[in-house]
């Protein structure tokens, strides 16, 4: 018991000493960042709009020839 | 005879300045609704419009760019820098695409406290595509937080640059987009003012 007592003591030491340095904070930062960021880009808004904007500029891809065969032409 | 294209199309130039005045303007009244004393509700919807005017300048953009020819790189300079250039850009165009739209999400979930005249719930886009999940407004403000703040920065990036290149470099990347400086003297504005077609071939 006492050891486990230890362990525990030592383990709460080091789990201080970890997050009070700046990486340990700037780990879990950029972790929780990642995985908000994920979920915004694969939510449905978001697709949604993609979704869309890839038929825009699909459309547009198509026009270009036409456009440029209208613009030697004049 | 092959026209060789100088400057990008007009609209797209015009949009360009748009969106940067739109950007400004939002960060304003972004920050006003934040941290002001005036009234909150109709400065969050002038930030809301404005990033609004932002989302449809730069779907514009992308649509003319996508449409019409677009001016070739010739700033020299290495392959190195010519590739963080033109991922500088596509990261920013990401960047206002994304950082509208992220605010969108964050006034619909909150349509209660937040509603926007005239402003449409983004859920009820494309409602018939069952693809994505659902966000969480404090998930999408996180999110849109920090593309803003990644954005001004990438902004301020793309600001020095396009000094640099005016400045030192002295080429005519600045000049192509601002058109009156291509009716002031100096040697890089008369190349292009007085090129805006070169023949080629």
């Amino acid at each position: 018991m006492e050891g486990m007592s230890e362990m525990h003591h030592t383990m709460s030491h080091m789990h201080h000493v970890s997050s009070s340095g700046i990486v340990g904070p700037a780990l879990g930062f950029a972790g929780r960042l990642s995985a908000e960021l994920l979920m915004v880009l694969t939510s449905a808004p978001v697709l949604h709009v993609l979704v869309a904007l890839v038929l825009l500029l699909a459309l547009a891809a198509l026009l270009r020839p036409f456009l440029a065969r209208q613009t030697s032409q004049s | 005879m092959i026209q060789h294209l100088k400057r990008p199309n007009i609209a797209s130039v015009i949009a360009h300045w748009g969106a940067a005045w739109a950007m400004i303007l939002a960060l304003y009244f972004g920050l006003s609704a934040v941290y002001g004393n005036g009234p909150r509700q109709e400065t969050f919807a002038a930030h809301a419009y404005a990033g609004l005017t932002v989302l449809g300048l730069v779907l514009i953009r992308l649509f003319l760019r996508t449409l019409l020819p677009w001016p070739k790189d010739e700033s020299g300079g290495s392959r190195i820098t010519k590739l963080v250039a033109e991922a500088m850009h596509w990261t920013l165009y990401a960047l206002m695409l994304l950082t509208p739209l992220t605010g969108w999400i964050v006034a619909s979930e909150m349509g209660c406290c937040m509603a926007v005249p005239g402003l449409p719930n983004i859920d009820r886009l494309g409602s018939g595509l069952s693809i994505g999940g659902p966000i969480s407004a404090t998930t999408a403000y996180h999110v849109h937080v920090f593309f803003v703040w990644t954005l001004l920065a990438l902004i301020s990036l793309h600001v020095l640059a396009a000094l640099f290149h005016h400045f030192v470099v002295r080429d005519t990347i600045l000049v192509r987009m601002v058109p009156v400086l291509g009716r002031r003297a100096g040697s890089a504005s008369r190349a292009i003012a007085n090129s805006q077609t070169l023949p080629t071939e």
